[in-house]
């Protein structure tokens, strides 16, 4: 296989990319998700 | 809507389709005369420039439909897509960087199809300077679909640049040529599998968008 490491490098990096992309997300949902449970208990606590 | 009840049936298509399309990548399709092996970058290479080019197409007619109708519902559809489409199109330009430098010897060259791209990633990157400048919502939003819609419109520029101007970069259809029959319906897979993958990614960052706009509702709401 000619110039494997050219071919390796473009799927590696290109994938590797896309799973940093989705683990960012995935990272950023998470803490929304918690802020918002925590304002709703508070939320919820005040208007108590 | 339930993103869920969408995302999951996409989800577990992608699961089957992505390693078939690797399959057919790297054990099916034929390899190029010319190029060799290195030529397999092509099948990742134009789907991921196809799918940048949906999501871009998607941040012009959300970007028209906000202007139109001014609902913030639309600016985050086309935010969502944008970042789909910066993604993408950063993969293209490192991808297609990684094929220039063994069959071109370069890693970059000033090619018309190459530098209308880079605009186009440009323009796209400074849609999100703009946004993170801007704090009054509507404003950052009218702002953002202006810049949206011409961005776009570099688009037909990007894909007639080896026509309109002398250029190195490989075309689909070449005159009495093209693409062999086998590498054509293996691209044509993979353009199929790429495009289910943007609307997957979309559907998931639009969905934290929502989240984001309902964590600022509540933080609001606590502060009244």
């Amino acid at each position: 296989m000619d110039n494997w490491i050219y071919l390796f490098s473009a799927y590696t990096t290109g994938w590797l990319g896309i799973l940093f992309y989705v683990f960012m997300n995935a990272r950023k949902q998470a803490t929304i998700e918690r802020k918002i449970e925590d304002l709703e208990s508070m939320i919820s606590r005040k208007e108590e | 809507m339930n993103m869920r009840k969408i995302q999951m049936p996409l989800f577990l298509s992608l699961l089957v389709l992505i390693p078939l399309d690797f399959y057919l990548i790297f054990k099916v399709a034929p390899t190029e005369r010319v190029m060799g092996d290195v030529q397999r970058i092509f099948y990742f290479h134009v789907s991921l420039a196809i799918s940048s080019y949906l999501a871009f197409t998607t941040v012009f007619i959300a970007g028209i439909i906000y202007l139109w109708r001014k609902n913030l519902f639309w600016d985050t559809i086309a935010y969502s897509a944008a970042e789909i489409g910066v993604l993408f199109s950063t993969l293209v330009l490192i991808t297609g960087s990684i094929w220039a430098r063994p069959i071109w010897n370069v890693w970059w060259a000033w090619d018309p199809r190459l530098v209308t791209m880079l605009i186009l990633w440009f323009i796209f990157v400074g849609y999100f300077l703009l946004r993170n400048g801007i704090s009054d919502w509507g404003k950052r939003a009218r702002y953002s679909a202006v810049i949206g819609i011409i961005g776009f419109l570099d688009i037909p520029v990007v894909r007639l640049a080896t026509k309109w101007w002398r250029s190195v970069h490989p075309r689909l259809k070449s005159e009495g040529g093209g693409l062999d029959p086998v590498m054509l319906k293996i691209m044509l897979f993979s353009m199929a599998t790429f495009l289910m993958f943007t609307v997957f990614l979309f559907l998931y960052r639009y969905s934290i968008a929502r989240a984001e706009e309902n964590l600022i509702v509540l933080t609001k709401r606590l502060e009244d």
